[in-house]
């Protein structure tokens, strides 16, 4: 059974404008992108949307399925409070159906992006853009650094990752 | 490579790896510049000999939070490369690779346009695993209205009210004639839409393209995978087979001889515009298929239909029409020199230098606005089609649109959008001058 986050870490994750996700490719190395994550508390995952236009990580982490994702820099997220957060977790994609499956985020994901729905109704215009995968990550373990101390020692939370 | 100089224009850092578990860590960090090398510091907590010898990422990132929620200027880079030493718990960082986006020097549709074929794989992996093909979803409409370009039909019901109205002021008029004549072009300008992406993809104009617009660049439908291209072959043949139907059956009913002739005219023109061997929009001769096409074709098939006769009236009226559905061609081309000189399709823009292009559409224009003029003139019409002339204003505006953002595609946009409303109202304006006219 995965153990949850504090809320005050919740609170990063749900404001975060950008987070860094990095997966591993098929020689091992690591994959970094600046990703928009939403972070959902009813089930405590993280989610990110990824349209197939920018698949190579989906490609990644069907093949590994560790990924790690970090936010940082206070400007980058809305919160009251502001932590450093590095988590350690699994992912999956889920792409059954691209053209309906990432419909369900669409409420985070107006939360943090308000013109979305804008873009969503150009979606003629940009139809492979709107073909996306969701991918679903698992937190396992967690590094904060608390009120964005990078010379302070981190609070790892070991969630269990059940 | 971006040095260290250059990432100053970034705010976030972050350095991954792969830890000893197995799993990714991807660190926040501050950087240091210092002449070529990139100098790293890790949080603490973090034994920086453990990094060393690692293949790392380093991950610049910038973006500009809006007051009104959500994010504006991206960029991104990503150096992938090695921590080569550790000095006082710093980190030396040697790139050997980088990958990234910056939103400034490639659009975000540009983006998207460069990666089409990265989605096209991931739909054939996808319909690979699970058994099934799969196709972008935009559902019937609006596949079709993307497949066809439906909203450029205005190219062709415009010159068809035209016809009508010249028809009208000399007597003769039949609105359900009127409107299987404008079925029948309809079907033909469909078609013609549907080739010209078929040929154009088939010999690498529209792939070529790196910077479609929704005025140029072609429909994509094919490079999306909206439609495949045996089913785009099948539509067109279908549509122009339907298309000379109505054309055949309008010449038995009002005279075969002319009817016919300007149906083959109006369809050789739509197939050859882009299919081989005769490619005439690849040879220069594009604008005048289109200014024949949309102008002479269509105003003088519609008023045949509607007098079963021919008239100069009718060729009179048909020039200053063909000419501005020509130039909504002539202003979209534009944009697509850059890529139609690089796949060899040498339309009139891609042969001329700048200032060429744009005295040629100011001549355009001015003929257009003369001809309307020579009507009254000459007695083939009534004065009130002088109304088109009212236009002129935002004629002008498109002629300075044009210069002002000339090959700058996206910039183009809506100047291409405004010559188009210049080309329907001015139409517009001049088929009413005709229906309006005889009420005087």
């Amino acid at each position: 059974m995965s153990r949850g986050l504090p809320d005050e870490v919740e609170e990063v994750l749900d404001g975060s404008l950008v987070a860094i996700l990095t997966v591993v490719n098929d020689r091992g190395r690591p994959v970094s992108h600046p990703m928009l994550p939403l972070y959902d508390r009813s089930n405590k995952k993280l989610y990110f949307t990824s349209s197939i236009l920018f698949s190579k990580k989906l490609e990644h982490i069907k093949r590994n399925p560790r990924v790690s994702v970090l936010f940082s820099q206070r400007e980058f997220i809305r919160s009251p409070s502001y932590h450093v957060v590095m988590l350690k977790g699994d992912a999956r994609v889920i792409d059954e159906d691209l053209s309906r499956v990432w419909t369900s985020l669409l409420p985070l994901w107006r939360r943090k992006e308000p013109y979305i729905d804008a873009y969503l109704k150009q979606r003629v215009a940009f139809p492979l853009f709107w073909e996306r995968a969701v991918i679903e990550v698992i937190p396992k373990a967690t590094y904060v650094w608390r009120g964005g101390d990078m010379l302070a020692e981190p609070v790892v939370l070991d969630l269990g990752g059940g | 490579m971006p040095g260290a100089k250059d990432l100053e224009k970034f705010e976030q850092f972050a350095v991954a790896y792969i830890d000893d578990d197995g799993y990714p860590v991807t660190l926040p960090v501050t950087i240091a510049a210092a002449q070529d090398v990139i100098k790293v510091r890790v949080p603490r907590g973090i034994d920086p000999q453990r990094i060393t010898g690692k293949l790392v990422n380093l991950v610049a990132n910038h973006i500009v939070p809006l007051p009104s929620g959500g994010y504006t200027d991206r960029r991104y880079v990503v150096l992938r490369g090695r921590i080569v030493s550790v000095e006082d718990g710093t980190l030396h960082f040697e790139a050997v690779k980088e990958y990234g986006w910056d939103e400034r020097t490639t659009p975000f549709p540009e983006y998207v346009e460069v990666s089409t074929s990265r989605a096209k794989n991931y739909l054939e992996g996808l319909g690979k695993r699970l058994g099934e093909t799969f196709k972008p979803r935009l559902g019937l409409f609006w596949s079709f209205f993307r497949m066809v370009r439906l909203p450029f039909l205005v190219a062709t019901l415009v010159p068809v009210l035209v016809g009508g109205g010249v028809a009208f002021y000399r007597g003769s008029f039949d609105l359900l004639l009127l409107l299987l004549t404008f079925a029948g072009l309809a079907l033909i300008h469909m078609a013609l839409n549907l080739a010209n992406d078929y040929y154009d993809t088939l010999l690498g104009a529209d792939t070529i393209n790196r910077r479609p617009t929704p005025f140029s660049g072609g429909s994509r439908a094919i490079i999306y995978g909206i439609v495949s291209p045996s089913e785009a072959r099948a539509v067109f043949s279908g549509f122009f087979a339907l298309g000379v139907g109505i054309g055949v059956y309008l010449a038995l009913i009002r005279g075969p001889l002319e009817i016919l002739a300007l149906t083959a005219a109006g369809v050789f023109l739509a197939y050859c515009y882009t299919a081989p061997p005769l490619k005439l929009a690849y040879r220069g001769l594009g604008e005048l298929a289109v200014f024949t096409g949309f102008g002479p074709v269509i105003v003088l098939g519609t008023y045949f239909v509607q007098t079963m006769a021919l008239h100069p009236a009718a060729l009179l009226a048909s020039i200053p029409i063909g000419i501005l559905i020509m130039l909504i061609l002539y202003v979209n081309e534009i944009p697509d020199a850059v890529f139609d000189k690089e796949a060899g399709k040498a339309t009139l823009v891609t042969r001329l230098p700048k200032n060429m292009v744009l005295t040629l559409l100011g001549l355009f224009l001015a003929v257009t606005y003369l001809s309307v003029a020579l009507i009254p003139v000459l007695a083939l019409g009534p004065p009130t089609v002088l109304a088109a002339v009212a236009t002129v204003p935002l004629a002008l505006k498109v002629f300075r649109g044009v210069e002002k953002t000339y090959g700058d595609q996206y910039a183009m946009i809506g100047v291409m959008s405004l010559n188009v409303k210049n080309s329907a109202i001015t139409g517009l304006l001049l088929a009413a001058g005709y229906f309006v006219g005889v009420l005087l």
